[in-house]
């Protein structure tokens, strides 16, 4: 009962930490040097015409104002306009959102697809050549930089055997899919290692625990168990540990996406810092602490789930 | 990460040196030794163009070819090994002092310490790491400096949760009440009794940290926003080199290499240290 | 259930790896040009802009009054058929074509033009209404009749016509987006939904991923068009846009690296274009910043610096070492202009007529930007020879214009390519010494130059003028205002079966002429 009431006050508090994402962000941001208005117009315009489009943006109030006026915008779910767009920002991110979640919730899949199997078959011949053989993946795996085995990737599969496009996200379902599949691999072999590692052990410790043992003896079919009790226990760290990466993974995403020129939140988020679009750049921070706490929040979720004595 | 109390002499005394930890320390080994004698084992200058010999393949006089300004790509690597290595011990060593000194604060105090504390850590967990560093970098300019202050300024964290958790365990043990009951002052329980008895699953989980923040600080300089170039640092090599892969493929295959040994050196260390201890992931 | 999950995407996997080609869908219509670019566009209306990404876009989809030719030396008729000029030349007179259309089929009428001009001149906001401030009145006698009367004579001013900027557009979209927004933001919705009268057309514009063009069926010269649309792809990494043109799937890519020019003029699928550009790189120095301000100073640095060894490095033999600021083949460019040679006891010698020693400059350049490190070393190896100690300042973009803008700094480097074929602007930002910009901020200032630059302005007889620009050159480089480092031609690469992509020295891309076989 207990866990039920923390899983429930997690959206709460996601207010207080969201403002002071918001805070930090918005204070960091603009002590960067650098105008945007200068970056956007360069040099050969003057400062009269500078001066008069920072107005219209309200560059020329204190920071504090600034943050203030932020604020009673969002509460009117209003983000303000981009700088270098000219056009709203919640239609800048909604547009660039859709690349950045397939791609995540695709590698977490593959990462999924691919750890899974492995784990299983290395908990369950321990000892074995095939162990051995997974576990040296999982270590070597584990070291290896996303962007180097993107730009790998990118060599073979697209360049020498033509299989994968070079960059880009397609068009309709499928054209994601073919289009995102290296980069999504990129992510699933960074990913792949820890789950593996993380799995295969906490599958050991539930193969030699009490209550499978005494399936066992009772004579319970060995894939019943396996299915029944093993795995869904043997989930639960690996769910949890797939929640905490989740920022990790997000920063991951922002460096693939460059690697093949993904039009994601993530390039978005470099060019608007670099061009410092504040507002774009608030949104975007807002957007990943909100997607980092969501997924923490669903992964209790997910263990009440998977774990029968907790959701009893 | 059970085992809470567990004191690590008792760990040591107990069980005997496992294969990993043995293959895992040589290869640090190798690299520190690569790293402190680089300007002694690497064959020419890590920076010293010589634009008669751009883009040579491996060959004898360069065993891992040389790069589009004719440098040796092997003394390049031999050399930025010093960087790299650097990049992930103090990227780790801060924030593990830091780390550690807020979780044995935060789960000695307990209380309202402990929820503010916890507060932060969520906010800085939630916080984009890109952006802090992409906004330190244009700070205080590119470089490694930045980089290290944005790893501390987030690296921090896991450590206060490890340590937290285990003080949190620790805290209903009896020999930490009776010490308690003696009236020992706070500073005392948390370093000589607290500490020892908390601190292994963080020294494990240093090991691969060391290796994500090799990762990760490879991945800056390859954004270009971590080691500047000409400077021998693997991801800038890998940069670098990345327009040249498709002609000359091992100016960025071999830093990548580089990456991934020097990560299976602290890796095995890790497990294997986990494994002495007794210690699981 | 997840196990199962996990093998049905592991198949899809290997299907799909194994499939390749057909799961694309086919490929868009015959006909449409496809370029990867290094930047995406900002907004699509031309008096809020001044990025390279926006302008070349543009230049396909709006009509001017009048504009630059495909040599880039001169201007020839758009939509005026012909004008006549005033012999005081204070009256511009434009005809306009017959049956003008815009894209969206409404007609286009003087109005329009009169319209256009006093929102670029008057708008808040329009970066390059200072050029335009020259207008003092526009009249429309009738539908295809165009008059403008400037305050004073202004020989550039044709020329400042077939700018980007000048854009002749809607009246009647212009003023409802004006409208719709009238407060804070100004008018900005034009910028999404554009209406020209060029000789493409906006269809789609998904930011930070493409912009598609489409043939604008009113365009007047509509025949000539050969194309059905355009494709700019907006591709930041230089090596992903290479790939994407080694492996077809793009037709185009724009601003190749100079070190792989050679390696991509051996593939024969490809084309690589070294078309003439307008655009010069140099070094500035901060006068301000003494002893910067003594030109003995200033030509021990231009002795001291081997250029030609910079455009040996940087652009791998592809660019000629600058010995003026107006860029060679550009209008009035003066090719016996003075020069430095790279002469280190004379750079000694005239640092000791100075006394000056041991000094020391902090030399300003783009961060991440790979031609800015390599001129970095080497001009920092360059005056070591000679006792001037060099610390490199590296900031990123946005910062480094704020550090030139506001004079922190001795030395950067830095690079123009010209908006007009008239050598009036970039003389007047970069040797005029006003006020605003302090000759490109660094404070170089010459009454001489100043007078020069007035009445090259004002002048109409073009051999008078020629011989101005050719003095104003000479005296600027005799005062070593800054570095001229070198010109570089615009570097673009193509597919074999491209024909005709060509960028004009101005930097517009000359579509209308490019096909695909």
């Amino acid at each position: 009962m207990d866990r039920f009431k923390f899983v429930l006050t997690r959206p709460i508090q996601l207010i207080p930490v969201l403002l002071g994402v918001s805070v930090i962000s918005f204070v960091l941001v603009h002590s960067i040097p650098g105008d945007p208005v200068r970056i956007l117009l360069g040099t050969r315009a003057t400062a009269e015409v500078i001066a008069k489009v920072r107005a219209q943006y309200g560059l020329d109030e204190p920071i504090w104002v600034q943050y203030l006026l932020f604020l009673k915008n969002l509460a009117q779910g209003e983000f303000g306009r981009s700088i270098i767009y000219k056009t709203p920002v919640l239609d800048l991110v909604g547009t660039r959102i859709s690349p950045t979640v397939f791609l995540l919730v695709y590698g977490v899949l593959l990462s999924v697809a691919i750890a899974l199997p492995l784990a299983v078959v290395s908990a369950a011949r321990r000892g074995s050549w095939a162990d051995h053989a997974i576990r040296l993946y999982s270590t070597v795996g584990l070291g290896l930089p996303t962007f180097w085995l993107g730009i790998v990737l990118l060599i073979v599969f697209s360049l020498r055997l033509g299989l994968f496009p070079v960059s880009g996200w397609g068009q309709g379902f499928l054209g994601h899919l073919h289009h995102l599949f290296l980069p999504a691999l990129s992510i699933a072999i960074a990913l792949s290692p820890i789950l593996i590692r993380n799995l295969r052990a906490s599958l050991i410790a539930e193969m030699d625990s009490d209550h499978v043992i005494a399936a066992r003896s009772r004579g319970v079919p060995q894939a019943r168990i396996f299915a029944r009790h093993v795995l869904p226990h043997a989930l639960i760290p690996t769910v949890t540990l797939l929640g905490v990466n989740i920022g990790w993974l997000i920063g991951g995403t922002v460096v693939v996406e460059q690697v093949f020129s993904v039009p994601g939140l993530g390039s978005l988020m470099v060019s608007s810092i670099f061009a410092r679009d504040y507002l774009v750049i608030q949104a975007i921070t807002l957007a990943f602490a909100a997607a980092v706490i969501m997924t923490n929040f669903l992964v209790d979720i997910a263990i009440v789930a998977l774990d029968p004595r907790i959701a009893l | 990460m059970s085992l809470a109390g567990l004191s690590m002499r008792d760990a040591i005394r107990r069980s005997r040196v496992p294969p990993a930890l043995w293959v895992g320390a040589s290869l640090t080994l190798f690299w520190i030794v690569l790293a402190i004698g680089a300007p002694i084992i690497a064959p020419y200058d890590p920076i010293a163009q010589d634009l008669t010999r751009t883009l040579s393949g491996p060959s004898l006089a360069h065993p891992l070819g040389t790069d589009n300004f004719g440098r040796d790509v092997l003394s390049r690597i031999i050399w930025g090994t010093r960087l790299d290595l650097a990049m992930g011990v103090i990227g780790v060593a801060v924030p593990f002092a830091i780390g550690c000194s807020i979780g044995l604060a935060a789960g000695h105090a307990g209380g309202i310490t402990d929820m503010l504390l916890m507060r932060v850590l969520d906010v800085t967990i939630s916080f984009p790491f890109l952006v802090l560093v992409i906004a330190i970098v244009s700070l205080l300019g590119p470089g490694l400096t930045s980089f290290f202050i944005a790893v501390s300024l987030v690296g921090w964290v896991s450590y206060a949760r490890l340590l937290r958790s285990q003080v949190l365990v620790l805290n209903h043990r009896d020999f930490i009440q009776a010490a308690r009951a003696l009236g020992y002052g706070p500073l005392r329980i948390m370093l000589r009794h607290l500490l020892p008895n908390a601190i292994a699953p963080a020294i494990i989980f240093s090991m691969s940290d060391i290796v994500l923040v090799i990762l990760l600080g490879s991945s800056l300089s390859y954004l270009g926003l971590g080691a500047q170039p000409p400077a021998a640092e693997w991801g800038v090599m890998i940069a670098e080199g990345q327009t040249f892969m498709a002609s000359a493929w091992w100016i960025s295959f071999f830093p990548g290499l580089a990456i991934v040994g020097i990560a299976l050196g602290f890796s095995l260390l890790g497990d294997g240290l986990g494994e002495w201890l007794g210690i699981g992931e | 259930m997840r196990k199962t999950l996990g093998r049905v995407i592991g198949a899809l996997a290997v299907t799909m790896a194994l499939l390749g080609g057909p799961w694309e869908q086919p490929a868009a219509a015959q006909g449409v040009l496809k370029i990867a670019r290094h930047q995406d566009s900002t907004t699509l209306d031309p008096i809020f802009t001044i990025q390279n990404a926006d302008i070349w876009v543009m230049n396909n989809m709006n009509g001017l009054l009048v504009r630059v030719n495909r040599e880039g030396t001169d201007v020839e008729p758009d939509l005026a058929e012909r004008w006549e000029i005033s012999p005081d030349g204070t009256t511009y007179t434009f005809h306009l074509r017959e049956g003008l259309k815009f894209s969206d089929g409404s007609p286009l009428t003087a109005r329009d033009a009169k319209f256009s001009l006093e929102r670029l001149r008057d708008q808040e906001g329009s970066v390059m209404a200072s050029m335009f401030s020259v207008i003092k009145s526009i009249e429309t006698p009738d539908d295809g009749t165009v008059v403008i009367t400037l305050n004073q004579p202004s020989a550039p001013f044709l020329a400042s016509l077939a700018m980007f900027s000048a854009a002749v557009l809607p009246e009647k979209a212009l003023a409802a987006a004006d409208n719709a927004n009238a407060g804070e933001t100004g008018d900005l919705e034009f910028g999404n939904n554009p209406v020209g009268a060029g000789a493409f057309m906006l269809e789609e514009w998904r930011r930070g991923e493409v912009l598609r063009l489409k043939k604008n069926p009113n365009y007047w010269e509509a025949d000539r068009v050969k194309l059905d649309g355009v494709e700019w792809q907006f591709i930041p990494n230089d090596n992903t846009r290479v790939l994407k043109l080694q492996a077809g799937e793009v037709d185009a890519i724009v601003f190749i690296p100079f070190n792989r020019v050679t390696e991509l003029q051996g593939n024969p699928d490809l084309q690589v274009h070294l078309d003439p550009s307008s655009r010069e790189d140099h070094i500035l120095i901060n006068h301000d910043h003494e002893p910067l301000g003594d030109v003995r100073v200033r030509h021990a640095l231009y002795h001291a610096i081997d250029r030609q060894a910079i455009v040996d490095a940087v652009t791998f033999g592809h660019g000629k070492v600058a010995n003026s600021f107006v860029p060679a083949g550009a209008m009035f460019y003066n090719p016996d202009n003075p020069d430095y040679p790279y002469d280190l006891e004379k750079a000694k010698a005239l640092l000791k007529e100075a006394g000056v020693e041991g000094l020391s400059l902090r030399f300003l350049l783009t961060a991440g930007d790979s031609v800015h490190d390599q001129i970095g070393v080497i001009v920092k190896d360059q005056l070591a020879k000679v006792g001037i100690d060099v610390e490199l300042v590296k900031q990123e973009e946005g910062q480094q214009w704020e550090s030139t803008v506001a004079g922190e700094y001795d030395i950067s480097v830095n690079y123009w390519t010209n908006d007009i074929i008239d050598p009036d602007q970039k003389a007047t930002f970069s040797v005029y010494g006003d006020d605003e910009n302090r000759s490109y901020y660094t404070g170089y200032k010459n009454p001489e130059v100043a007078k020069l630059v007035e009445q090259g302005r004002v002048e109409l007889d073009r051999a008078k003028r020629e011989d101005i620009y050719r003095q104003i050159q000479e005296i600027a480089k005799r005062d070593a205002h800054w570095i001229d480092l070198y010109y570089s031609p615009f570097r673009n690469a193509s597919r074999k079966n491209v024909q005709n992509f060509y960028q004009n020295p101005m930097g517009r891309f000359m579509l209308e002429d490019t096909s695909l076989q």
